[in-house]
Formats: C-alpha cells, sequence, structure tokens
C-alpha cells in the first residue's frame, strides 16, 4: 500500500483505537492482531486484492458485498465490519496503518518495546538471552526483538530503541579513530609540522 | 625525500592509546523524502526547531518544520549524496559560525568553511547563527558617520555607524559598487568589513573578491559567498552567517563593522523555494507568511551598541573592567549616573571610564534588485519599511552618465543627518532639495521655451552639481575634499566653468588645496565645523585657483 501522510497517520490512529476497545471490551487483543496481521500480509503479497481494495474505479457497494462474501464467517466479526467501515468511508487505503496503529497501541498496553538490533553476524541463542535481559532492564519493557545482520559494522552491535541509537559497533569506533587523526593532521599541517626529512 | 615512519607511527600509537571509545546514543530518524534541498525525515520527535542535525553521508541539516510524524529539514550542502532511508542524527546544538581575527581576509561559504584554498581556518570562536537583536537599553543613537567616500552619498544620503542603509536598483545600475566603494574607503580605519554574496555568479564573485585584494580591503574584510549553484539553504542562511562574524568583532572588541548583503532579493527567493518544498502555504508572490521576519529579524541586528562605563581608582591598570562600587552604567541615561556616582564615591579619587568592549556597531547595507524599477514589490516594500533610509539608482540616470546614478529626489537617510559632520551638514543641507528642483526645471527647459536669466542661472549650477557628484568607481574621496568640492558647487564657484570641465578643475583645485593650504584640511580635521571665517578663507583660495587655472586654460 502507498505511503501514508501525517494526516493519514493521524485518521488511521482514530479507527485503530476504536478497533483496540472494542478488542479490549471483548478480550480478544491477541487474535483479533494476528488475523489484521494476517490479512495484511495477504493483501501485499496479492497486488490484484490490494488494487480491489483500494481502487476507485470499484464501485463501493460491489466491493461491500465481495468482502461480505469472502470474509464474513472466516474472519472475526470485528475484523470483517472494520474493513466495511474503512470501506463505506473511502479509507481502504489506510488498512495497513491502521493495522500499524494498533500494533503500537496493542504494545503500549502490554508494556512492550519495538527494538532492533543490527549486529554484523547474527546472534547466537547464547548472546540474545543476555541481551533481551539488558533490553528489559535499560526499557523496563518487554521487547519485541527484530535482528537485523549488517556486516558493514565489522563487530559489536547497534541498538535502536524507537528514535534512540545506541552504537557500540566496531565501525563506530574506526570511524571516531579516523577522526581524531584527520584533526590532528589538520593541525599539524596548519602548524607546519614535517613528516618528510 | 625520506618520511619519518617512526614518528607517524609513534603519533598512530599514541592516538589509539588515548582515544576514548565509549557508547554512542543518539537520538536518529529516517529520511523517508528527499529533494531539491529538502529532506522529510521520519522520527527525531524530541528534536527543537532550528537544531541542526546529521546526515549518514557527515551533511548537516537545519530543522525547519516540526510536524507529527516527521520533520522537515533543509539540507545544507550536498543533497545528492542522501538517500531514502538514510539515518539522521540530533546535535542537540543550533547552527554556529566559525568567527575572529582569522576569518578576516578568508572566502569563506556560509558554514565557515574556507573556499579561497589559503588552508583551514583555525580559530577558536563560534557565534551562533540565530540571535535576537539587543534591545532599546542595549544601544545608543546613531551619531557617528561612516563615510562611503561616494560624493552624491555622503552629502546627501549620509550613513550613519549602526544604521541600516538599502541599495536599491535595477539590475546594472551600480548596486555593488556603491556597496564595494564603501567598503574600500574603510582603508587605513577601523571598520571590520564582511560582504555576503548570495546567489550570484562565481564569476562575479571572484571579481568581486579581486578588486577587494587589488586595492588592499581584504586586509580588514571578510567575504561570505553562496553562489547561485549553492543549495537554498545555504543561501537563505549566508546574511546570517555574515552577520554573525561581524557580531564577534562588534560585541567582543567593540569595533565598527560593516556588513553587506548582496542581494536580499536573492535571499528571499531561495527561502521561497525551500518554503514552498516544505509546503508551507504561499502567500503575496508566492513568498511565504514569515518573509517579513526573514529580513526584519537579520537587520533588527545592526545597531550601534550602548557604551558601558565604570568607576575605577584613579590611575587604576587599563585592563581593569570592573567598577568600584560593582555597578556598570549603559548607554547615554549611564553617562550622568556614572558621572553623579563618581562624584558621591569622591570625584578626587575616582574616574569615570568606559569599556573599551563596548559600544561597537554593525552598519548593514542591505542590496535589493528591483525588476522594472518596480519599488513597491513585495520583497523592495518590505525591505525599504524594515531600513533607515534607502539609495535609489535608476537605469535612466545611469545610462545617461550619472554615476552614482542615485535618484536623490526618492533617496533618504533616515538617521544619518544626525551622524554627518557639521561641516557637510551646513554645506550640502539644501543640495537634495535643489538638485530635486534642478530635474523638474530640466524637464521643462528641454521644452525649448526662453528662460528668464535667474532660471537659467539655476540651470547651470545644477548641471555643474550633477557633473560634480559623478564620480568614477573605486576612487573614493576623503571627507575633507568631499567638502571642499561640494562647497564650490553650492557657493557656485563653478558656475563658470564649462560643463565638460568640472571633474578636470575639481581635481586640479583639490590638489592645490591639499598642497597649498594644508592648515584648511586640518583645520576641517580639527574641529569638523565649517566657520564663517574659514568658508570665506575657502571662497578666497577657490577664487584666486580659478584664476590661475582660468589663465592655464
Amino acid at each position: 500500500m502507498h505511503p501514508v501522510d501525517d494526516i493519514g497517520i493521524a485518521i488511521a490512529d482514530v479507527y485503530a483505537k476504536a478497533v483496540y476497545k472494542l478488542a479490549s471490551d471483548a478480550g480478544t487483543t491477541a487474535p483479533t492482531l494476528e488475523e489484521l496481521s494476517g490479512l495484511i500480509a495477504y493483501v501485499n503479497s496479492t497486488p490484484e486484492f490490494e488494487s480491489f481494495l483500494v481502487s476507485v474505479t470499484v464501485d463501493s457497494d460491489r466491493r461491500r458485498a465481495t468482502i461480505e462474501k469472502a470474509m464474513r464467517g472466516k474472519a472475526s466479526d470485528l475484523l470483517v465490519n472494520l474493513v466495511q467501515t474503512l470501506n463505506a468511508k473511502s479509507r481502504l487505503c489506510l488498512l495497513e496503518q491502521v493495522y500499524v496503529q494498533y500494533r503500537l497501541a496493542n504494545e503500549v498496553a502490554q508494556n512492550q518495546a519495538e527494538i532492533t538490533v543490527a549486529t554484523a553476524v547474527p546472534l547466537s541463542a547464547d548472546q540474545r538471552g543476555p541481551l533481551l535481559e539488558a533490553l528489559r532492564k535499560y526499557t523496563g519493557q518487554e521487547p519485541i526483538l527484530t535482528e537485523r545482520v549488517d556486516d558493514s559494522l565489522i563487530g559489536g552491535l547497534v541498538v535502536y530503541i524507537d528514535d534512540q541509537k545506541i552504537d557500540f559497533s566496531v565501525s563506530r569506533a574506526l570511524g571516531g579513530y579516523r577522526e581524531s587523526f584527520l584533526r590532528r593532521a589538520s593541525q599539524e599541517i596548519h602548524g607546519k609540522k614535517q613528516y618528510v626529512q | 625525500m625520506k618520511f619519518r615512519v617512526d614518528e607517524i607511527s609513534s603519533v598512530i600509537q599514541e592516538e589509539i592509546q588515548q582515544y576514548q571509545s565509549g557508547v554512542d546514543v543518539a537520538e536518529v530518524g529516517r529520511v523517508i523524502a528527499v529533494g531539491d534541498g529538502i529532506a522529510r525525515v521520519y522520527g527525531l520527535s524530541n528534536c527543537a526547531a532550528a537544531e541542526l542535525v546529521e546526515f549518514s553521508n557527515g551533511e548537516l541539516g537545519q530543522v525547519l518544520n516540526l510536524e507529527e510524524n516527521s520533520v522537515g529539514v533543509a539540507i545544507l550542502g550536498d543533497y545528492l549524496g542522501i538517500r531514502e532511508g538514510d539515518e539522521v542524527k540530533r546535535t542537540g546544538r543550533q547552527i554556529s559560525v566559525p568567527v575572529g581575527e582569522a576569518m578576516i581576509g578568508r572566502v569563506v561559504d556560509p558554514m565557515g568553511r574556507p573556499l579561497d584554498g589559503q588552508g583551514v581556518i583555525e580559530t577558536p570562536h563560534l557565534r551562533p547563527l540565530e540571535i535576537i537583536a539587543p534591545g532599546i537599553a542595549g544601544r545608543q543613537p546613531v551619531t557617528e558617520p561612516l563615510q562611503t567616500g561616494i560624493k552624491a552619498v555622503d552629502s546627501m544620503i549620509p550613513i550613519g555607524r549602526g544604521q541600516r542603509e538599502l541599495i536599491i536598483g535595477d539590475r546594472k545600475t551600480g548596486k555593488t559598487a556603491i556597496a564595494l566603494d564603501t567598503i574600500i574607503n574603510q582603508k587605513g580605519g577601523d571598520v571590520i568589513c564582511v560582504y555576503v554574496a548570495i546567489g550570484q555568479k562565481e564569476s562575479t564573485v571572484a571579481t568581486v573578491v579581486e578588486t577587494l585584494r587589488a586595492h588592499g580591503a581584504m586586509d580588514y574584510t571578510i567575504v561570505v559567498t553562496a553562489s547561485s549553484s549553492t543549495p537554498a539553504p545555504l543561501q537563505y542562511i549566508a546574511p546570517y552567517a555574515g552577520c554573525a562574524m561581524a557580531e564577534y568583532f562588534m560585541y567582543e572588541h567593540g569595533l565598527p563593522t560593516l556588513c553587506v548583503y548582496d542581494d536580499l532579493s536573492k535571499q528571499a527567493a531561495a527561502y521561497r523555494q525551500m518554503s514552498l518544498l516544505l509546503r508551507r502555504p504561499p502567500g503575496r508572490e508566492a513568498y511565504p507568511g514569515d518573509v517579513f521576519y526573514l529580513h526584519s529579524r537579520l537587520l533588527e541586528r545592526s545597531c550601534k551598541l550602548a557604551e558601558r562605563r565604570f568607576i575605577v581608582k584613579k590611575g587604576a591598570p587599563e585592563s581593569t573592567n570592573e567598577g568600584v562600587d560593582g555597578k556598570s552604567y549603559l548607554g547615554v541615561p549611564g553617562v550622568h549616573e556614572s558621572e553623579a556616582a563618581a562624584k558621591k564615591i569622591g570625584a578626587d579619587a575616582h574616574e569615570v571610564r568606559v569599556d573599551q568592549a563596548s559600544g561597537g556597531s554593525l552598519t548593514a547595507l542591505p542590496i535589493i534588485e528591483t525588476l522594472e524599477g518596480e519599488v513597491s514589490a513585495y520583497i523592495p516594500t518590505n525591505v525599504i519599511s524594515i531600513t533607515d533610509g534607502q539609495i535609489y539608482l535608476e537605469p535612466n540616470l545611469f545610462f545617461a552618465g550619472v554615476r552614482p546614478a542615485v535618484n536623490v529626489g526618492i533617496s533618504v537617510s533616515r538617521v544619518g543627518g544626525n551622524a554627518q559632520r557639521k561641516a557637510m551638514k551646513k554645506i550640502a543641507g539644501s543640495l537634495r532639495l535643489d538638485l530635486a528642483a534642478f530635474r523638474e526645471l530640466e524637464a521643462f527647459a528641454q521644452l525649448g521655451t526662453d528662460l528668464d536669466t535667474a532660471t537659467q542661472k539655476q540651470l547651470d549650477r545644477g548641471y555643474r552639481m550633477v557633473e560634480l557628484l559623478k564620480q568614477p568607481q573605486f576612487q573614493p574621496y576623503n571627507i575633507n575634499d568631499q567638502i571642499l568640492s561640494i562647497f564650490a558647487g553650492t557657493q557656485g564657484l563653478l558656475d563658470s566653468i564649462p560643463r565638460d570641465k568640472v571633474l578636470d578643475f575639481e581635481k586640479a583645485m583639490l590638489k592645490h588645496m591639499n598642497n597649498e593650504h594644508p592648515e584648511i584640511v586640518e583645520e576641517l580635521d580639527k574641529t569638523g565645523k565649517l566657520s564663517d571665517e574659514l568658508a570665506e578663507k575657502i571662497k578666497t583660495l577657490i577664487t584666486n585657483f580659478k584664476q590661475t587655472y582660468s589663465a592655464k586654460g
């Protein structure tokens, strides 16, 4: 689906919070999240279905009938009703963003934090355990870890928590050396220091 | 040639040993869109307006728009190396530029990076790009003249130290020439000059630098350039950078400074480009709503700072800058207060001293280019209303050979009159009005009607005054020479000189006066006034010289 601007995010957030409240009242926050995640994965893997949902050339009544036929009974009523409401309000293009906002609302409610860890080589189980423990302690939240391998780091790791980046990588340390050499060289060249005989 | 490998190796070893590799914790965001010098960045939720951010390729940016989930960043450098998904790091600081004595004589970009190939600039001083201008208490009235060396300006549109005088006119009317002449005229004085070139051709800037260098003006001048090939954000910050560089000398050393912004219409165009790309709503002529504030906050930083006085024991060392009563007295009210306080403490043993680092000034010469003489366009009217007067240059005069092509009718200096030398004020008081009247009369005379003797005389005087005010580029006149020339003109001493010989006569007359009668110049210098006796003496001397000149033919 297309990227969403700030206004789109704000609108999607309203829908997501409403759905989350209903799911929470019914005690189905986790299954709804799973259903939503499955639906988004299907939409993203099936361009025809995505076009069907967002195309302005498809009549909204026909789309409503098709959604009803295809989804009712196969997914929870809450999810089908959400899709139908979005269709009625011509907001189906925000479906993926509604899922993102729902997921974030769920994380806040569950005291979870999405954390990305980049390493030069894949983390072993022995490393992952203490890392999760350390992150739990640091954030005070339950980490939902996403691992990424980036060999340009050379060694060490980089942790991303929200907007925060904590860099323990070897490449950063080497960059620091480079900068300090350049600074010194610039000062010494300016001071006319000779390294040649 | 042999490299001293051991020494290089030991340096590297030392650096490695000393390097503190701690954990780097930073707040980062990601580029979601980039183009035309503007990046939209997701994240950076805690960053402040106007904060400096760093892109992963090392380029810097300034945060301009804070939105709900993203920020709009103006990229201060090459934006072509920035890609979607790149990391952007907060720096937690506002933009600062290097300032100080090391900048003098250099050509730099708006970030203070050298462009003249003369090596790195080593200066320990930095100043923020944007500061709030001093308030009323921190200022004092403009009373000292800033001589431009241009007869037409110093006589009729005098500029004072701390004044903001707009130079406005169409393209190719000599706007930059007036600014350059003013800079060149500061040679031998204590004024530090900053020339800011915005959106100009690199070749033009190179010519300006060479001109300044050839006249020895680079010894006290800093050139800040953001040429037309520079991204819009750098053109936008260039005047602020130049202003910050001048402010260092004004605030830290109490020196008079001069800042030329050449030109602000191009800066406004660069700001319009950025604002439209940042999706700010366009207003009149598609400029954003805050385009007035863009210029007002810059020009408001020009000022004559109040002098700080304090009471010290008589004979206290020069380095003393604290008062015995722990107080300092600011500005004009401070003069009386400090004197009264000194009397109270004991006038015999104490004296009032002025802080040498106070009382600096920043004179601004903003330049605006008009299109087809349209002074009522948006940006010209804005800047006219902000400044303390304007020098209006007219293409018609320029092509008629009247250079500098100053239209004296609509040029004005609102505060410079107080700063003008008494002698000049006395002789040139009515010059502006007389010349404006002459222009009207000249138009009437072209109809070919017979004129009475008085009118013809007035016309002849006018023609000679116009000739007298013509001045070649880069040849600034000393103020005393200007006084003698204008005096000769206004007193009708040139009426009998043929029009095409006026400048020739003036040259010879000034040479004669400077060589044969230096006491006149000395007295003008000493008193600054033109007493009736002195005026009579000058008149006699010029009349006598005229006879010799006429005899020589």
